[in-house]
């Protein structure tokens, strides 16, 4: 049996590759914020196939609290195959720029405590020397631009983090870096929607094609792969001078 | 996100519909006091799920199971869970649906608020009937319990109630216990209505799921070339209660209008029946059977730009046979023969629903091009004898008809009114409501 641990499992993505595993009649572990949806949550996957669901609710940027999460999630389960970071807001780029607490706390939420947990797992991952993990980043994090670089800084620093992870735990542990675009989630719900837009569904499907395939890192959908080639080829004096 | 407003795509307006997750989100969207609509998958053909006025809701999102006991198959889940994702999880526990449509790209809120009906309304009814539960949430009260002992008035007026008395955020279901999750079917050709009459009056006793095809360009006074497809579950623990391997097909852009014409479907509805003219036997998986469509996504947009008419009504038994076939001719004269026709004989079980389209009678679905004005033309045509034999429209299909006739059609449109949450609305109701 698979053992699936996904933190941030409210959100738009995780929700959707959940029911993907519940089918697969995987052991679920879910954690997030709030109590009353994660129950709605273990609820509905129980009843999709999951053979067993187990929820903790964690505040994710108290990061003194996240040793006790992994302890109960490892004693719980005994073993993790499969570890999903996937929890995130979408700041408000103005306000971030001149509300530094503010900034910090996105800074804090996006980067520094997922690479706290990815760090914990790693090492759990490490012992039993076996196990994907998989974490969210994000097209944004490839290169910076004015309309949301807070949000950009901090998945930035989360996928150079996975980079040294990956090369530090290879062979044995398969990291992941998911870089999606525009998804239509409630976090990105005040935006207009037009053709580069995907779905949760069809992210989570190629999320969950791409642990199969131990993929390092994942473009989805697939197209923005090059999108961001030719945003990374842009020299500087002319990125800088762009609206984008 | 999906680009068409509705599944007719007879109109190119745009809408944004707005999804929510959680019931608090429902509650935070409902306080913005601005006209709404609420739809799920927005599978209606017509205009009862969208409104050009105000915010479009959408239940997509609101999909968790929340009980499913396999044994006694009662079913509790949010307004936005899809049919797809019911039979996923209950046809391998050897649970079905006990009325299902003719795609399973619905939504259960949105079988609820159209009271659906299926291929065996002879035995169930239509699927309110099967309905044991609801929660409503709305703007004026707040959260409703409505079943049909509790809010009696309320549970009778939102099933079939187009998604208008309030938000339907749960609903429970009684699923129906199936001994496999294959069919037995046969298919028999029919050379004239009155054969279809005596077929379907016998198979109606013996068969759970009983449906016609009709070659619409074969009507003439006597002859109207058919198939009438009757079904039983396979009775055996051999075939097991697998799950259902998908082949899916997609059409990827939107035809040309030219793409779908008179000739093409003259051609596909001769040879269908010619291929079907000998009594066929077959085994087919519930997909197969129930949802033959579904193997091609976007099937809509082969009627091109234009978009495309059903227009679905029920006629009493005593005329209804002799109306359909006033109907056929008509288009036939008219020159404007329907691409695809179905044909249903409804039972005598009465509907939960206040305003429930299925009663008594014939029911019959024909699939026009939208062609503009000729086509309108026809279908007010069609209306007027409708309305003589004292028949109905689908509101679930329609998109055109006229405030009197709907009112004739439905007279407890009066009383229904009184039920109505101030803050929901249609294109289709306040097209019908005036």
């Amino acid at each position: 049996m698979t053992n699936v641990v996904v933190l941030g499992a409210t959100s738009g993505i995780a929700i959707e590759l959940l029911r993907i595993f519940a089918s697969e009649g995987c052991s679920l572990y879910i954690a997030a914020r709030n109590p009353s949806r994660l129950v709605e949550l273990t609820q509905d996957l129980l009843i999709r196939g999951a053979s067993a669901t187990y929820s903790y609710c964690v505040d994710i940027n108290n990061i003194s609290q996240l040793q006790l999460m992994i302890n109960t999630i490892k004693t719980t389960m005994g073993h993790i195959d499969i570890a999903i970071i996937a929890h995130g807001t979408l700041p408000d780029q103005l306000r971030a720029e001149i509300d530094m607490d503010y900034m910090l706390t996105e800074l804090n939420t996006n980067g520094i405590s997922t690479i706290a947990i990815a760090s914990l797992l790693a090492n759990e991952m490490q012992s039993q020397k076996y196990g994907s993990l998989c974490v969210i980043s994000s097209v944004a994090g490839d290169r910076g631009r004015k309309s949301n670089y807070i949000y950009g800084a901090a998945k930035s620093a989360v996928s150079v983090y996975m980079q040294g992870l990956r090369n530090r735990l290879y062979p044995n542990i398969h990291v992941l870096t998911v870089k999606p675009g525009f998804v239509d989630t409630p976090m990105t719900r005040r935006f207009k929607k037009g053709i580069l837009w995907s779905t949760p569904e069809k992210v989570a499907r190629d999320i969950r094609r791409a642990i199969d395939k131990r993929k390092d890192i994942l473009y989805t959908p697939w197209f923005w792969k090059w999108i961001m080639v030719i945003i990374k080829l842009l020299p500087e004096y002319l990125f800088k001078r762009l609206s984008l | 996100m999906s680009g068409f407003i509705s599944w007719g795509k007879y109109s190119n307006h745009k809408l944004t519909p707005l999804e929510f997750y959680w019931e608090n989100e429902l509650i935070e969207i409902t306080k913005q006091n601005t006209p709404m609509n609420v739809s799920g998958l927005r599978r209606s053909y017509g205009d009862v799920c969208y409104t050009t006025m105000g915010t479009n809701l959408c239940t997509k999102r609101f999909s968790r199971f929340i009980q499913f006991d396999i044994k006694t198959g009662v079913l509790e889940c949010g307004s936005g869970v899809t049919l797809s994702d019911i039979n996923r999880v209950s046809v391998p526990c050897g649970w079905f649906i006990p009325v299902s449509p003719g795609t399973k790209h619905v939504s259960l809120g949105g079988m609820i608020a159209n009271d659906v009906h299926g291929k065996n309304h002879h035995k169930a009814g239509s699927f309110g009937n099967n309905i044991s539960e609801l929660t409503l949430y709305r703007s004026v009260d707040g959260k409703i319990l409505c079943s049909p002992t509790v809010n009696r008035e309320l549970f009778t007026n939102t099933i079939g109630g187009l998604g208008l008395t309030g938000v339907i955020v749960n609903a429970t279901v009684q699923l129906k216990k199936i001994a496999s999750n294959t069919l037995f079917v046969e298919d028999i050709p029919f050379q004239n209505l009155t054969q279809y009459e005596e077929i379907t009056a016998e198979s109606d006793t013996s068969f759970e799921y009983t449906v016609a095809w009709i070659n619409a360009h074969s009507i003439s006074n006597t002859t109207c070339h058919g198939i009438l497809s009757r079904a039983n579950y396979v009775d055996t623990r051999a075939n097991h209660l697998s799950k259902a391997t998908d082949v899916r097909l997609r059409v990827p852009v939107t035809a040309p209008n030219f793409f779908l014409n008179s000739f093409l479907m003259k051609l596909f509805n001769h040879s269908y029946y010619l291929a079907h003219k000998n009594k066929t036997e077959a085994i087919k998986t519930i997909d197969a059977f129930f949802y033959p469509l579904d193997k091609v996504d976007d099937w809509n947009k082969l009627y091109g730009k234009r978009g495309f008419f059903q227009y679905q009504c029920v006629v009493p038994m005593r005329s209804g046979i002799a109306v359909i076939k006033e109907l056929l001719l008509w288009a036939k004269k008219q020159g404007q023969i329907p691409y695809l026709s179905v044909l249903k004989k409804f039972g005598a079980t009465p509907a939960v629903g206040i305003m429930s389209f299925p009663m008594p009678g014939y029911t019959i679905a024909l699939d026009f091009p939208n062609n503009g004005k000729r086509t309108l033309q026809l279908l007010n045509e069609f209306d007027r004898i409708i309305l003589q034999a004292n028949g109905r429209l689908y509101p679930a299909k329609d998109a055109r008809m006229a405030p009197s006739t709907f009112q004739i059609m439905y007279p407890q449109f009066t009383s229904f009114k009184q039920y109505l949450d101030p803050q929901l609305t249609s294109d289709f109701w306040r097209r019908v409501s005036v």
